[in-house]
């Protein structure tokens, strides 16, 4: 067991979708400004994007092509922007901007499967019960003032199959994910007409006047969590407009791309812009167990495009080099490719890739075999990754969750940093 | 001489160490190319049995045609054709265009020979020039993958096939004009799955009947629905009938013999079959079992003869291909 970090617990004990869905009734009205979007502020803390490839996207027609072999599929590999790498030809974008890139070609999770790979590529363990990363990673960076969700994940609607496992786990209620679906803001952040602004300012005086009593000999940390909660709610009624894509520019919809996956990561960016700590964009569809060169086609076309507009936005803005911006699937696909022209699930040899914030652009690290069935250099396991995000976000991984009193490793301690890859 | 459609025996068969997608013979008979998951073109010279692998395609050859009376076509992955010139002891190449910029899905030879037509992922299709591979005609892209294409025997009309999720379809297109004369929806072939929002299913193969009167649209009926072919009138666009397979995989390819009936190849995991039928049958004539799944037929241009590509491998992970040459009995 490594040493204990001092992080308060968090004893909420309804979730965030309910605090929403009640908040504008019980908050003030008043409270609703209508300077609701401050002038965006570069960040100055570390913030974390994960870029969910949903499914399982395919290590041979994105990351590791193996052209002209058994296994290869019939793309071509294509030069990079780091002498020597080749990438698929299906991602000729990214190829320009592989050198600001970190690229694991040897990630060994063996869990070929989509509800265990999802938990276990996101929380660093296959055992459950532990917190996935934005969750993790909300709680680990949360900073006193912070006011809005510290961890929002945004997807389409349905497959709610399996993207949306695991989650806070033992951190409680506050650091699970917000989740946007259909880039539509969380419900309820506009409080009734109803609600008269004097009355709510009456009420919200006599609430905090009450819990001032209540603390005073008694254990203040719940109603200290029931504040914060009450505030982040205020505070994201407040800011409401950074769920509204419609306010960016009509130009950076069409370069973000006007599929699900370029809008979400357009809003994306705003929440990033807005301090949001962990932002999740589930990008679907990469299941291809028939016709998988097809899919891989139009799914790489729309990553492809986004993700250069995206990390091209960060970098502009300086955001880049205090977020991490991580992708990966929750697995990769078969190096054999099935009689219906598709690849099937596969952990043993895969790849992911992350960028900016704490980790060393232009790196390959790892490598396959051949054929692509196994890893032939630098083995990597999912614990290791996780170890590497929260390293790469200035994270000590090493150290204990102690949450009431109860000790808990952040990271797998049979797992390690990956330190070439760290900046 | 006519042939017994109901009886052919096997001849000799020809491994290939790709699976195998598609197969054409040349107009002369002299050969029989093939093509697959491999960047080689294989042809079979069919007197000698010797076989040979030709070079130039750099991706995987998906569609094969013969054009003319020494050329056949092939087709591949990364938009490129191929005109072979069989005129030699060894086909070699007559011109090469960069067709499209992605995977080229449908090729298709008009009845004359004069035009070739392709269509590819992102629901372009494109009319060549038999002679020169130079562009024709263009037709308004279609949103999306163009998995079917065949020509009309009037030379007037092209029909195309897309994969519209949920609802593909064969449209019919007026050369001289280039619009849209019928558009037909073909529900009954798509397997869409909502859970991933994708079509899994689509129309993989589009021929017309000799006579024009009717298309034929091969596929997999649903998502978890047998193999079948499905015949349209061509004026109305209405469903005549279902040639239903006993398998659950796919109907990848049919093709009509000189003598009127109709053949289909498909597959399912780990094993094929082809089968002979009557178009005013809902039942085949005849079925053969194969050991892998089966993915394109060639029927010689003697009448006499036909061959077989397949997938073999084990389980659904096929690692190889075969040529089974047949023979039918004569009446």
């Amino acid at each position: 067991m490594g040493s204990t970090m001092n992080l308060t617990s968090s004893r909420i004990e309804f979730s965030r979708r309910t605090l929403f869905a009640g908040a504008a009734g019980s908050l003030a009205a008043s409270s609703i400004s209508n300077e609701v979007f401050a002038k965006p502020v570069k960040p100055k803390k570390k913030q974390l994007l994960l870029l969910f490839l949903s499914g399982g996207a395919s290590q041979f027609e994105t990351w590791d092509p193996k052209p002209g072999t058994k296994t290869g599929g019939p793309f071509r590999a294509i030069s990079t922007s780091i002498p020597g790498v080749k990438i698929s030809e299906l991602l000729p974008q990214t190829s320009k901007i592989m050198h600001r890139l970190t690229v694991v070609r040897s990630v060994n999770s063996n869990i070929p499967d989509h509800f265990l790979g999802h938990y276990a590529l996101q929380s660093g363990r296959s055992v459950p019960g532990y917190p996935v990363l934005g969750s993790a990673v909300a709680k680990l960076l949360e900073q006193p003032d912070d006011l809005l969700p510290g961890y929002i994940s945004i997807r389409r609607d349905g497959p709610k199959a399996y993207t949306d496992v695991g989650d806070a786990a033992f951190l409680g209620a506050k650091y699970e994910g917000v989740r946007i679906v259909n880039n539509q803001s969380p419900e309820n952040l506009i409080a009734p007409l109803s609600v008269k602004p004097e009355i709510t300012n009456l009420v919200d005086r006599v609430r905090m006047a009450t819990d001032q009593r209540f603390k005073m000999g008694r254990n203040s940390n719940p109603i200290a969590s029931y504040g914060t909660t009450y505030n982040q709610a205020d505070a994201l009624m407040k800011r409401r407009e950074i769920f509204d894509i419609s306010k960016e520019s009509q130009s950076d919809h069409e370069r973000y791309g006007k599929h699900d996956f370029g809008q979400n990561c357009l809003l994306a960016k705003r929440l990033l812009q807005s301090g949001v700590t962990c932002v999740k964009v589930t990008h679907f569809d990469w299941d291809a167990h028939q016709d998988n060169f097809y899919w891989h086609q139009i799914r790489c076309a729309e990553f492809d495009r986004t993700l250069v507009t995206l990390l091209d936005d960060l970098s502009e803005k300086g955001m880049l080099e205090n977020t991490l911006v991580v992708i990966t699937g929750e697995m990769g696909r078969t190096p054999q490719i099935n009689n219906l022209g598709g690849r099937d699930h596969w952990g043993r040899a895969w790849s992911m890739v992350m960028a900016g914030c704490g980790v060393k652009p232009g790196i390959v690290y790892g490598s396959t075999n051949e054929l692509g069935t196994e890893v032939k250099e630098n083995p990597v396991k999912l614990g290791d990754l996780f170890h590497t995000y929260l390293r790469a976000l200035g994270i000590d991984s090493s150290l204990d969750y102690n949450i009431d009193g109860q000790t808990n490793p952040i990271a797998d301690p049979a797992a390690k940093p990956i330190d070439l890859l760290l900046a | 001489m006519k042939i017994n459609p109901l009886k052919s025996k096997v001849t000799t068969e020809h491994k290939h160490d790709a699976p195998l997608l598609c197969c054409a013979y040349d107009m002369g008979g002299k050969f029989l190319f093939a093509g697959g998951r491999d960047n080689g073109v294989v042809v079979i010279d069919l007197k000698s049995g010797k076989k040979t692998i030709l070079k130039g395609h750099d991706s995987w050859v998906c569609a094969i045609s013969r054009i003319g009376p020494d050329v056949v076509l092939t087709s591949d992955s990364n938009g490129k054709i191929i005109a072979w010139d069989c005129g030699a002891e060894v086909p070699s190449q007559k011109w090469i265009i960069q067709a499209h910029p992605s995977s080229i899905q449908a090729l298709s030879v008009s009845f004359n020979g004069d035009y070739l037509a392709t269509g590819d992922r992102q629901g372009e299709v494109k009319i060549w020039q038999a002679s020169n591979g130079k562009l024709a005609h263009q037709l308004a892209q279609l949103e999306y993958l163009i998995s079917g294409l065949a020509w009309h025997p009037d030379g007037k009309q092209i029909i195309t096939a897309d994969r519209k999720p949920q609802k593909p379809r064969i449209k019919i297109w007026d050369i001289s004009t280039l619009k849209e004369t019928l558009s037909i929806d073909v529900p009954e072939l798509s397997g869409y799955r909502r859970v991933e929002d994708i079509e899994w299913g689509g129309i993989r193969f589009l021929i017309v009947s000799p006579d024009g009167n009717q298309i034929i649209a091969c596929g997999r009926n649903g998502y978890d629905g047998p193999a079948c072919a499905l015949l349209f009138d061509s004026s109305t666009g209405k469903l005549q009938r279902k040639f239903v397979s006993g398998l659950k995989g796919f109907c990848y390819y049919a093709l009509f013999h000189p003598e009127g009936f109709l053949m289909t190849a498909s597959g399912d995991v780990g094993k094929g079959e082809f089968q002979t039928w009557s178009i005013t049958k809902d039942e085949s004539v005849a079925v053969v079992s194969t050991s892998g799944p089966c993915s394109s037929i060639a029927i010689h241009p003697d009448g006499k003869q036909f061959a077989v590509t397949q997938s073999v491998g084990k389980n659904s992970y096929p690692d190889s291909g075969l040529i089974v040459f047949h023979q039918w009995e004569e009446k």
